[in-house]
């Protein structure tokens, strides 16, 4: 029981990216004899990977106005309605 | 005004500095920043545009409502999703938003929509505590100290139960891992 409990912890720290090489060596020679902790690990790197693969919704542009729109409401106020930055208002004369 | 620099704390800092001292357009800064990460992990809790959008504004707001207190000590990113998180739980109790609605649709290849939507919905019904951790650390790329801190526990047990929701999203997946397109 300790022993499996002890391969479990390695295989969720190995999924996590944070085994150390050692160890790492120990454990891929472990899952060599052992098909059912095998299975263990790489069902729970698919399921990391369909996470990161879960596509992040896209943060539009109509979103964004609808965002500092909802700021405006408040009150604040934004760059945009500010006059230019300072490094466009002194930028060099154009030299013929 | 502020975006010469391309270091992203150099920025932070110039900016919770600015709103500190009432320039409240510094704001747009932080919001350039870090709004489309709020934006995302606020529509991933809570599965609908709108309710993200109000979740991402307020947060914002929250910043600049308390600016005079915030330090930029490398602990700002987790204040901020820690105010995301709890706007939109406090949400997710308003509307009980607990159905995946119809517009959580992704593009791609039918299959691999489908298996988002899938892991999405497996995703909500793990209980909270799996949920969070799951969201910060792979969804959102969080570190396990930097997700500990937005939620306010320890890196051993923010470990606990990453691993534990781990293991509790493929037995709720099940056969769904094997059919990955």
């Amino acid at each position: 029981m300790k022993d499996r409990l002890d391969k479990q912890t390695l295989i969720d720290l190995d999924v996590d990216d944070a085994l150390p090489l050692e160890a790492k060596e120990v454990l891929e020679a472990e899952l060599a004899t052992d098909s059912e902790a095998a299975v263990d690990r790489a069902s729970l790197k698919m399921v990391v990977q369909a996470l990161r693969e879960s596509e992040a919704p896209a943060y539009t542009s109509e979103s964004i106005d609808r965002v500092k729109l909802a700021w405006e409401a408040e009150g604040i106020e934004l760059e945009t309605d500010r006059p230019a930055a300072p490094h466009w208002q002194y930028s060099l004369p154009i030299q013929d | 005004m502020f975006d010469l620099m391309g270091d992203d704390s150099f920025l932070e800092r110039r900016y919770l500095k600015a709103l500190a001292e009432g320039d409240t357009s510094a704001l747009e800064g932080l919001h350039a920043l870090y709004g489309e990460r709020i934006f995302r992990y606020a529509y991933r809790m809570l599965g609908n545009r709108t309710d993200a959008e109000d979740a991402t504004s307020e947060t914002f707001l929250r910043v600049l409502r308390r600016a005079h207190e915030l330090k930029a000590d490398g602990a700002f990113r987790t204040w901020l999703f820690r105010i995301a998180r709890n706007l939109c739980i406090d949400k997710m109790r308003q509307h009980k938003l607990l159905e995946l609605p119809p517009e959580a649709h992704y593009t791609g290849t039918e299959e691999k929509s489908a298996l988002r939507v899938t892991v999405q919905q497996a995703l909500k019904d793990l209980p909270q505590e799996y949920q969070d951790p799951l969201r910060l650390c792979d969804l959102e790329d969080l570190s396990a100290k930097e997700a500990a801190q937005v939620l306010d526990i320890s890196v051993p047990a923010l470990k606990s139960r990453l691993y534990r929701g781990r293991r509790a999203l493929r037995d709720k997946l099940g056969s769904t891992l094997d059919r990955r397109p």
